[in-house]
């Protein structure tokens, strides 16, 4: 209950936030027209293989088996939106500094950053339900028959989500600058990640996957390929390993914010 | 008279800079308790402390004899540095806020907002109000819940001569009622004026602490320092040859219409009738001259910034 009074309190704070309120709607459509613009590539470039202007759906990307499977895997490229709105939700607290001043009022230092993570946990259940969202729109797309079968999917690409969300959360604690924590946020996922990848595949092949994003990354993986960096140990070892590097930010975030000078 | 706030060997340190070292001292329930210090005296650090926004490398606090708690900290209203609002949020809504995490009703709002006179901006966004009204938020945002305790850093800064004198009728006003205000501030006038008691705060070290009174008439130790008076007689000629006889007798200064003495403890205005009198003069005027906060502020802190 104490939870839902604090994420009350949190809502307050950002609906009426314009930049919330922009990349929101920006994000949630984008899931929408990331995965239609996707399909439609994909349609494209299977008919120039086979010399006709729309090719057929050859690897089976949209049948019923697989759809919540491409659906998840294309959406989970804009999850860098949300965590920049994580970063900049988090870091206008910091600079308005109204960190502060709600632990003047009576927060605990821990309340604080637990409701962040609340606030996190509720956006990720948004990203699922959206993906639900687009799967349907896909199916009704494709022609192909909408069902829950891809659930267990779902589930996986909200642990996902939270992992994504989770780090972006923790870069705002510890750089406390919009800009460079954004900064390190993409350069991060989207370079250094890969080249730590290449460099654990050659040196040690198998902790390529152990990596902070990529632990997340590889409990989806396209349907019917491998992943770039060879196949993943399995979900049974997948699983866990996110939720532990989730627990870990988790830890280190409500840590920083617990001990340290606001 | 019992103690709200009771600081326990505070210390606090930023790598090699020490910004408290073992400052002690009682906040009285009811009094207007004044923390008085050169910018950079580590004022707005032990607020810090005492509110759990910032760690203190040792020692510990207690308000109302019970460790310092969230639960504690809604009892109290507090100012702390600036006005920390969410800029793009009108000031209704930010008090909203800040009433819903001190699990208090909207109901105080239109009531606060009256009492620093915002009612009629109350709708428009924190980022367009002047540093004056945004002062005037956070005033208001302390006053949500009728707390007993208020804390205040600096509340008149970016205030104008009259919101200032506003805002100290207030304060006033808030300690006749019985709440117990603690007010940091660099401008001994403004201490001058509110406070009842004072501590004064330099590079961290206590100088000095107790009521306004003892502290115009006592040095940092404690320990009374001089005395300055004002003496007339028919004779001022004689009465200055009679007073450098007198023990204690420091300095004075003709004035031409008066003599001007600075003494010792014990030459106090009594006194100084009395060794007159038994000396065959009769005095026409004698006023102990009460020494300006600023005056002993400089003589403590030796009148220089801790920046």
């Amino acid at each position: 209950m104490s939870m839902i009074k604090n994420l009350r309190i949190e809502w307050m704070k950002i609906k009426n936030y314009r930049v919330f309120q922009v990349f929101s709607v920006l994000y949630l459509l984008g899931i929408l027209i990331i995965i239609y613009i996707f399909y439609k590539i994909y349609l494209s470039i299977m008919g120039s293989v086979t010399g006709q202007e729309e090719g057929m759906d050859f690897f089976s990307l949209f049948s019923s088996d697989n759809i919540w499977g491409t659906v998840c895997f294309a959406t989970a490229f804009l999850l860098y939106l949300p965590g920049m709105i994580i970063i900049n939700l988090f870091i206008n607290e910091v600079n308005f500094k109204t960190h502060r001043q709600n632990i003047i009022d009576g927060w605990k230092r821990e309340t604080f950053i637990y409701t962040k993570i609340g606030l996190i946990f509720c956006m990720c259940i948004v990203i699922a339900i959206m993906n639900v969202i687009a799967t349907f729109v896909m199916c009704r797309v494709t022609g192909v028959s909408f069902s829950l079968s891809g659930l267990d999917i779902l589930g996986l690409s909200f642990i996902q989500s939270f992992v994504y969300l989770m780090l972006a959360l923790l870069l705002a604690t510890l750089f406390r600058r919009s800009g460079v924590a954004i900064i390190v946020y993409f350069i991060y996922g989207l370079l250094l990640e890969n080249f730590f990848m290449w460099m654990f595949w050659k040196l040690a092949p198998g902790l390529q996957h152990f990596l902070p994003l990529q632990v997340a990354d590889s409990l989806i993986t396209f349907p019917g390929m491998n992943g770039i960096f060879g196949n993943n140990p399995g979900l049974s070892i997948m699983i866990p390993s996110a939720l532990a590097f989730a627990a870990l930010y988790i830890y280190l975030a409500v840590r920083k914010y617990k001990y340290d000078d606001l | 008279m019992s103690s709200v706030l009771s600081i326990r060997n505070i210390s606090k340190s930023y790598g090699p800079v020490r910004a408290l070292q073992n400052v002690s001292f009682e906040v009285p329930r009811g009094s207007v308790f004044g923390i008085l210090g050169p910018n950079g005296s580590g004022k707005t650090t032990l607020l810090g402390i005492v509110m759990d926004i910032l760690k203190p490398s040792s020692g510990s606090y207690l308000w109302n004899g019970q460790p310092g708690s969230n639960e504690m900290r809604k009892q109290i209203g507090t100012l702390l540095e600036t006005p920390n609002f969410y800029h793009y949020l009108s000031g209704q809504k930010n008090l909203e806020i800040a009433a819903a995490i001190k699990e208090k009703g909207k109901e105080d709002i239109p009531h606060v907002l009256e009492k620093v006179n915002l009612t009629q901006r109350r709708k428009s966004r924190f980022s367009t109000y002047s540093l004056g009204m945004k002062q005037r938020l956070a005033i208001a945002s302390t006053l949500l819940g009728n707390p007993d305790i208020l804390v205040f850093d600096e509340p008149t800064n970016g205030l104008d001569p009259a919101g200032i004198a506003e805002i100290r009728d207030m304060m006033k006003d808030l300690n006749r009622q019985g709440k117990t205000i603690i007010m940091a501030s660099h401008i001994l006038d403004e201490v001058e004026k509110v406070c009842t008691h004072v501590a004064i705060i330099q590079k961290g070290d206590l100088k000095t602490v107790g009521t306004v009174s003892d502290v115009l008439s006592t040095g940092g130790d404690g320990n009374l320092t001089t005395v300055e008076i004002e003496v007339g007689a028919e004779d001022l000629v004689q009465l200055e040859s009679v007073l450098r006889e007198m023990p204690g007798m420091l300095h004075i200064h003709n004035g031409g219409a008066s003599l001007l003495i600075e003494g010792e403890k014990a030459v106090n205005p009594e006194a100084v009738n009395k060794y007159c009198f038994e000396k065959g003069i009769v005095l026409n005027q004698i006023n102990l001259r009460k020494k300006s906060l600023e005056r002993r502020f400089l003589e403590i802190t030796g009148g220089k910034s801790d920046r």
